[in-house]
């Protein structure tokens, strides 16, 4: 089933910010309490909301914007559904809502049909014309839905109860057993109680949304090529010599010199490449510049003839050398007008000012840090600035969206980079998109999280976040920031706020623990394990 | 847990690490070395009671001190006694640094080991049955920041911490009384004093240090760099090599910004010794060559934890002829990671690495050797956290980052028999250094020893200084699952500022 | 007087039959309808009618109850005279008053040491009566609804005559009668006073032996010589037509209609079976109201617009309507909204109370949503309980309807 990420970004009314806090805060207490005819803490939002994994509630303050009230919800389905289960299962959040501001425009009625004494007005679609959607999100379990994750996650615990009753037998028959026959054994045991371990798994990704995730990564690369080649098309229009295709690459290694540090963009690639690895890199990106070259060759060619039936029929006549031409000076000023933004980027990069000790307020900070490590997962919601200029705001929105499809098609497994702690996370643009929003709900501590991305995960991690005003220096958007530990730590910090109200759906599960229990559940839904090895590899999730 | 190997007396430590001979100068010997040499040593805790650093000059006047508190000084290739002094925030306070000093120290050194928080994350909270059962004995008792929050007290307050080491066991006793006689008279009580050692033992030619439970001690312990080694070549840095900065403060941390982290500052001065290295236009550098000091008082049942072991093999001996073969030898080899000698826990088939230069990736992915969940995987997990080679060197620069210089030793005496309680006291004190404690140590306590889901396990902490629990022995086809107990219990802790020579001569001053 | 049957007969002539068979096939149909319409014109509006299909454009209009007033007025007066029932009532303080007296006598601590037990007693003895087989729509539901609550109420046959054709054929006029048919009206006329005739007459006898019984007139007639507002005589007199009349007709339409939905699903049939079996009442009644999600009530409420007001503010769709305008509050399109119902084609008998609408919602929500919801559940239960519970052979053995009415539905079991 697939998984959504939505937030509700709405202003608050800043006398009434700490009634709001309140409100959270009180509806909190009473999760924990846990409510009246629940039995366990936050029982009450787990059933109201099924369709729940993750969801915070926290207020953003800053110097120059009236505080957020931001409601971050992680849920199954598509979205629509979540907001009536919001309105259900949480009864003070009209109260809530009167502590924001009203709206200018029609939403203004609304507002008010919302917030009068007594008033039962559906809440649902206010919440929804208040959401966010992310630019860019991470699904640790991509595909699992809670129901699927917290059945898996029982099965697994039946299963470690069932050996451990086991090991207290003489003999324990699960000991001299093969894998094979540990797996009849077990799903023996387990069946009865588990009848839909005899329901097939439904496929986590599905083909559909494989394709247009692919589609979309397709489309992306090649609009982005396309704007890139504009000024050469344009260029090709007028002339397509030899002459142009030479100074166009002259220019593009001046920039390139003018640049200065652009042969550091060779630390990208991984340092544990095999030769083997690097020459099949290479090999493909000969051949995708080759095709590139075709393709706009063609392309250009039919812009040209659009534009100019003259010479469109000239160049027909004449032979391929003449499109080829064309298409080389498209390349070429297509270089150049990489490199030339690669120059401008690096200008900004060289001028921005970064923030080396943003102030912190120790009161928050306390609260912060009381609020984490208390159950295996964390929860960080960060708010910055977004860096001025016209090349940012382009900057951020491709590398937003392009970082995301590339995470769609390539981080399947839930490793982003080589960490697996992420359950979700996403990035939203707030504010009139002037701020950049950073929601995260991961396993471990705060520290070790941010030395994750400091360690494993730095160049996506700095490319989304270098457009943050005061992230540590960065380089091309994607090297260093990030690996400026302790500058990124404290800016990090700096920009959080204690999340009031937060909710996990199971609380003791991590991205990993949550894969095994899938992986022992897989197992058991099959009849029997035809294969010796399988049935090893199977049992040592066990 | 515990202390370095033994080395042969003398060895050279100038130049060690890529740091010159003055600058050894500088650095308390204890940094360089575990000391070994000096097999014997007493650990007193110091209340000050009357302001001032005059009790340190005092001190630092008296013979033997004089000449053991300082850098090693191998001018003679021996030396006979060695003294190391380092002061908790509350101490520093007491002695008179100013506010605005003692606010450059690092956020864990200046709230303190039992801050709430971070207890929670150290795991030192008296529900999970880690602390001894009469409560923690000791702390710096620093007071919360905030006025409102009631301080976690400990009965007894310690402003800072004096190890005398020396190779004779009388000696070092009355050595240890004579000073504390004399610190009486300069307002300075010794509120606890534990007498160390190393137990050492021969073993195969080679005299090894052991901690109470018996196991080989002080082999692992990182290799520091100043400048990182040209290359792949050396096998060393690449499995342990740390950038100097994690050990001493003051110097180019790692990445490529060569940045130097903050160190405790104090306002400019002529008159004195500390040196501007790395400080901001006003100020000097009170960090420089020093560092933060880890100690936790580890108390061990070692009888408890022997009959326990005993028993539990005993039951699982019963489950059938697969698992005749377990004794309580085993079991402590599993939840420590080594055997009691102190070799690596290899898979069958697999031929144990000579020194300390290995990985588990390659010889022990799915530990079937080294368990996951033993101390010394969990405490140092090297590239065992990566899910494939590729990422296995990422992965183990990645632990390489977390990486504390043990110091510890033993305390109380050796048990005579481990099945047997003598009703005596004894334990660990652990100690390590780091300069940045919630990256090294606290990391490694809270993202690595009690993490429920460290690598790939469910709801289980460390085996040894975890609350008492479930630990995983992974076996093909099926693992065997263990509780164990909680043996090993903190009876006080805190963080110090383990200050370089000159750094002294500041603070004795005051 | 009128005709003995509950229902009205079909009509004779070929034009009305043509008129109630494709009547009878845009009712069928409507759920489609109402799809399209959700996606493509969620607030049709043209002239003096509009309707809402939308989840939260329902809730919108059910909630803006002084902006969209009720229409039960007019009927109510002719139906049970000039005093007011809380169901033709706007305001919310007078509304919530007669409400809140009317819960003073019929209590929910009724339901389960009362209601529950009479109910399963009725319905088991309905089943064991019939042997093997039994229709569910008389002799099953409205039987026992009748049985019970008229007993619970206090509200005996009239002499010589036949509660359930007089509230059945009321409560046509008042809720199912959009088109005014003369013929129906020529009927109330004759029933409606003597309906209030009939009630008066037992309000008069009970003030006689008071304390005779415990039921819902007689703690009405209490609260009277008590002096409690509220419990005129014409106050009692309208509340217990208005239950009589609005209540009890309801339970024969909805639960033959969700045991044909649970019908045409045998699996989710056997599932609910078990549900009874195992004697897992809040399950059986999450099968019972998911059932009825498919085929609810009516396709929607009836509201005019009180004041002109736009309906959907601030989104795309966003309607004004005109004061006057008559709107279709489509609360069975609102079950079916994709945009806030998790998938809702799909039979999930653990859905959250606020996916469901047939209770209404907000000020007008149904009096007696308790009572039906712990109730309705209970008629079946007694049925499905039974081994080799099917449908009869042949057409019985499937619900047909009359006009707004569920008709016949037939089915077999093991005695």
């Amino acid at each position: 089933m697939v998984q959504t990420v939505r937030t509700v970004v709405i202003e608050g009314e800043p006398d009434s910010i700490e009634i709001l806090q309140k409100l959270i805060d009180d509806f909190k207490a009473e999760e924990e309490g846990p409510p009246p005819d629940f039995v366990y803490k936050y029982d009450r939002l787990k059933m109201r909301a099924p369709a729940l994994h993750f969801m915070s509630m926290s207020i953003f303050e800053a110097a120059d914007y009236d505080p957020i009230f931001v409601i971050e919800t992680n849920f199954d389905g598509l979205d629509g559904p979540i907001w009536a289960q919001l309105e259900a299962a949480i009864p003070s959040l009209r109260a809530m809502l009167r502590c924001c501001k009203r709206p200018a425009g029609p939403l203004g009625d609304v507002y008010d049909a919302i917030s009068y004494r007594d008033s039962i007005f559906p809440l649902a679609p206010y919440l929804e014309a208040h959401m966010v959607k992310p630019r860019i999100f991470h699904l640790g379990n991509r595909g699992l839905d809670r129901t699927r994750i917290l059945r898996e996650s029982e099965l697994f615990v039946a299963c470690q109860d069932e050996l451990m009753n086991a090991e207290t037998r003489n003999p324990n028959p699960y000991r001299p057993a093969t894998a094979s026959e540990i797996h009849q054994r077990l799903r023996a045991a387990l069946r009865p109680k588990f009848s839909w371990l005899d329901e097939p798994a439904s496929p986590r990704i599905p083909k559909l949304e494989n394709l247009t995730d692919r589609l979309r990564l397709i489309g992306l690369v090649l609009a982005v090529l396309l704007c890139l080649s504009i000024p050469g098309l344009l260029l090709a229009l007028v002339s397509h010599s030899w002459v142009a295709i030479a100074i166009s690459l002259a220019a593009a290694a001046m920039a390139a010199r003018a640049i200065g540090d652009l042969g550091d963009l060779r630390q990208l690639i991984p340092k544990s490449a095999s030769p083997g690895g690097k020459l099949k890199a290479t090999i493909a990106g000969i051949c995708g510049l080759t095709l590139y070259v075709l393709v706009f060759s063609f392309i250009g060619a039919a812009i040209l003839a659009l534009l100019t039936p003259v010479t469109f029929l000239g160049a027909l006549k004449a032979n391929f050398i003449e499109m080829l031409k064309a298409a080389l000076l498209v390349l070429a000023v297509g270089l150049f007008s990489v490199l030339a933004i690669l120059w401008w980027l690096r200008r900004l990069e060289r001028r921005d000012p970064s923030q080396d000790e943003p102030p912190i307020n120790d009161k928050l900070m306390r609260e912060i840090l009381k609020s984490e490590d208390h159950i295996v997962q964390n929860h960080m919601g960060s708010l910055v600035l977004v860096k001025p200029g016209a090349l940012r705001a382009v900057l951020i929105r491709i590398g937003l969206v392009g970082l995301g499809l590339l995470l769609r098609v390539t981080a399947r497994d839930g490793y982003l980079g080589d960490m697996r702690t992420i359950h979700f996370a996403h990035w939203a643009l707030v504010s009139n998109e002037s701020r950049l929003l950073f929601l995260s709900n991961f396993d471990g501590s705060w520290e070790s999280y941010l030395d994750d991305f400091i360690e494993k995960a730095h160049s996506g991690l700095t490319l989304a976040w270098a457009n943050g005003v005061g992230f540590p220096p960065a380089r091309f958007l994607l090297l260093e920031g990030a690996t400026h530990g302790r500058l990124f730590k404290a800016w990090a910090r700096h920009s959080m706020t204690v999340s009031r109200f937060w909710f996990s759906a199971y609380t003791e599960y991590s991205v990993n623990q949550i894969e095994r229990n899938a992986a022992v559940a897989n197992g058991l839904r099959r009849v029997r394990f035809d294969n010796a090895e399988d049935a090893k590899t199977w049992a040592r999730n066990l | 847990m515990g202390a370095e190997p033994v080395k042969p007396k003398g060895e050279a430590d100038a130049g060690k690490w890529g740091l010159t001979r003055p600058q050894w100068k500088d650095i308390q010997s204890f940094v360089a070395s575990g000391l070994s040499q000096l097999p014997w040593g007493q650990a007193l805790f110091l209340q000050i009671d009357r302001p001032g650093g005059g009790w340190l000059r005092s001190l630092r006047a008296l013979e033997p001190i004089k000449k053991g508190l300082g850098p090693i000084n191998n001018a003679d290739g021996l030396f006979e006694e060695a003294v190391t002094i380092a002061f908790t925030w509350t101490g520093l306070q007491r002695m008179g640094l100013s506010d605005e000093t003692l606010k450059t120290f690092t956020t864990p050194f200046r709230e303190g080991m039992h801050q709430e928080d971070r207890r929670r994350r150290l795991g030192d909270e008296a529900t999970r049955g880690t602390i001894v059962r009469e409560g923690l004995q000791w702390s710096g008792n620093v007071p919360p920041e905030d006025p409102s929050i009631t301080p976690a007290a400990s009965p007894k307050t310690v402003h800072a911490l004096l190890l005398l080491y020396d190779w004779d066991e009388g000696a070092v006793e009355r050595w240890a009384l004579s000073v504390q006689t004399h610190l009486n008279t300069q307002g300075v009580t010794v509120v606890h004093r534990l007498p160390l050692s190393l137990n050492l033992d021969k073993l195969d030619k080679e005299i090894v240090a052991h901690e109470h439970f018996g196991f080989t001690d002080g082999r692992l312990q990182p290799e520091p760099y100043l400048q990182p080694p040209a290359g792949n070549a050396d096998e060393t840095y690449r499995w342990r090599g740390i950038p100097l900065a994690d050990v001493l403060l003051g110097y180019p941390n790692f990445h490529n910004n060569n940045e130097i982290a903050p160190c405790p500052l104090v306002p400019f001065s002529d008159q004195s010794t500390l040196r501007a290295d790395g400080a901001p236009e006003g100020y000097l550098n009170l960090g420089l060559n020093g560092s933060y000091l880890v100690v936790r008082e580890l108390r061990q049942d070692v009888a408890a934890f022997w009959s326990s072991l005993e028993s539990a093999a005993a039951t699982m001996r019963k489950q059938g002829p697969h698992s005749s073969a377990i004794t309580a030898d085993w079991l402590a080899a599993r939840i420590i990671g080594r055997q009691l000698d102190g070799s690596v826990l290899c898979p069958p088939g697999v031929t144990a690495p000579q020194n300390d230069n290995f990985g588990y990736l390659a010889n022990d992915p799915y530990g079937f050797g080294c368990p996951f969940g033993s101390h010394v995987r969990r405490a140092n997990p090297r590239d065992g956290l990566a899910r494939d080679a590729r990422s296995g060197p990422n992965l183990l620069d990645a632990a390489n980052h977390h990486r504390i210089m043990r110091r510890g030793r033993n305390y109380g005496e050796k048990i005579a028999d481990r099945m047997v309680d003598d009703g005596k006291n004894r334990g660990l004190l652990f100690m390590c250094l780091n300069t940045d404690i919630a990256r090294q140590f606290e990391f490694v306590q809270q993202t690595w020893l009690l993490n429920p889901s460290f690598a790939t396990l469910f709801n289980e902490t460390d085996p040894l200084v975890g609350p008492k629990g479930p630990m995983t022995i992974p076996e093909d086809p099926l693992r065997r699952v263990i509780e164990v107990e909680t043996y090993v219990k903190l009876a006080g802790g805190e963080y110090f500022f383990l200050p370089s020579v000159s750094a002294l001569d500041y603070l004795q001053g005051l | 007087m009128t005709s003995t049957d509950v229902l009205r007969p079909p009509p004779s002539d070929i034009k009305s039959r043509i008129k109630a068979w494709l009547m009878n096939w845009a009712m069928a149909h409507v759920g489609t309808v109402f799809r399209l319409l959700r996606a493509v014109w969620p607030i049709p509006h043209f002239g003096k009618f509009a309707a809402v299909t939308r989840y939260d454009d329902v809730k919108e209009v059910f909630a803006s109850n002084s902006k969209f007033s009720v229409t039960y007025q007019a009927k109510l007066e002719v139906i049970m005279g000039k005093p007011q029932f809380f169901l033709g009532i706007d305001d919310d303080a007078q509304h919530n008053r007669a409400t809140d007296a009317m819960r003073t006598v019929v209590r929910p601590a009724d339901i389960p040491v009362r209601l529950v037990p009479a109910v399963l007693a009725a319905a088991e003895q309905a089943v064991a009566k019939a042997g093997g087989r039994i229709e569910v729509v008389d002799a099953l539901v409205r039987q026992v609804t009748f049985d019970v609550l008229c007993d619970y109420f206090g509200t005996p046959d009239p002499p010589g005559a036949d509660m359930r054709v007089w509230a059945t054929r009321l409560f046509e006029f008042q809720f199912a009668d959009p088109g005014n048919d003369p013929v129906l009206r020529k009927e109330v006329d004759v029933i409606a006073p003597a309906m209030q005739a009939h009630i008066q007459n037992l309000i008069d006898e009970r003030k006689k032996s008071r304390g005779s019984k415990d039921d819902v007139l007689g703690r009405c007639i209490d609260k009277q010589a008590q002096g409690e507002p509220g419990f005129s005589d014409d106050d009692i007199r309208s509340a217990l037509i208005g239950f009589v009349v609005g209540g009890l007709p309801q339970p024969p339409m909805v639960v033959p209609q969700a045991l044909e939905q649970l019908l045409r699903r045998p699996a989710i049939l056997a599932e609910a079976q078990q549900a009874a079996k195992d004697n897992d009442d809040k399950l059986l009644a999450g099968y019972l109201f998911e059932a009825m999600r498919f085929d609810p009530l009516a396709p929607g409420l009836m509201r005019i617009a009180a004041v002109d007001r736009t309906i959907a503010a601030a989104t795309p769709r966003a309607t004004k309507v005109a004061k006057g305008t008559s709107v279709l509050v489509a609360f069975s399109s609102a079950m079916m909204d994709e945009r806030r119902i998790p998938e809702p084609r799909r039979f999930n008998p653990r859905r959250l109370p606020h996916e469901y609408m047939h209770f209404g919602f907000g000020m007008h929500t149904c009096f007696g949503i308790h009572i039906n919801q712990a109730l309705l559940p209970l008629m079946l239960k007694p049925l499905l309980k039974k081994d080799k519970f099917r449908r009869a052979p042949g057409r019985a053995g499937h619900l047909t309807k009359r006009g707004a009415f569920a008709d016949t539905l037939s089915v077999e079991y093991l005695p």
